[in-house]
């Protein structure tokens, strides 16, 4: 049995904040500079590394855990992953129906609900079992 | 599932955190099998009882008989 990985979690951490900081400068560079078509295609795809390092770190984190952490991972991805579409369809077919959802623009506000759909899952499940 | 792990833990004057290490598991694991609030794969399972050196069915037993 594989005892739990103490730095899996920092990797995770950093690799988060890294996927975070891509994407914030990825928008900023492509809303704001004038770039020629290769450049942007480019700076569009750079994200996709820190996802892949991201999805590479979470990987190794859960591979990690024992068989009850696993556990309380997939019942909080039950909750955050249900919760996504719910918001990504919900609040689209709102704004098709010409309803403002105050602080919703575009799909790039859902992600910080499905972080904390996330978490509410996880500290649900966590108490479950404490 | 009811189990004797506590009073066998006890027993042993092993903490939490020692049992959960001897088993490769999370302190948390071993709590909550403690507390019944989870039940162990049948790997996990068989690990406690050859760690306590008892047959599993001494240490495990189910909440009806039905």
């Amino acid at each position: 049995m594989k005892q739990p990985a103490p730095r899996a979690g920092s990797q995770v951490l950093t690799a988060s904040v890294t996927l975070v900081v891509a994407v914030v400068l990825a928008y900023a560079a492509l809303e704001t500079l004038t770039l020629s078509q290769p450049l942007r295609v480019a700076i569009a795809l750079l994200p996709w590394v820190a996802f892949a390092w991201f999805i590479a770190a979470e990987v190794r984190l859960v591979r990690g855990l024992d068989e009850l952490q696993q556990r309380i991972q997939l019942q909080a991805l039950a909750v955050a992953y249900p919760t996504s579409i719910l918001l990504v369809f919900g609040l689209g077919l709102l704004e098709r129906a010409g309803v403002v959802v105050s602080g919703f623009r575009d799909l790039r506000d859902v992600w910080p609900l499905t972080i904390m759909a996330y978490f509410i899952g996880l500290a649900l499940a966590r108490r479950r079992y404490q | 599932m009811k189990n004797q792990l506590r009073v066998l833990r006890a027993e042993r004057s092993w903490s939490q955190a020692e049992l959960a290490e001897r088993l490769g598991v999370s302190r948390q694991t071993v709590n909550a099998i403690e507390q019944e609030k989870y039940d162990p794969s049948l790997p996990l399972a068989f690990k406690l009882a050859r760690l306590f050196g008892k047959p599993i069915e001494q240490m495990f037993e189910p909440e009806s008989a039905n």
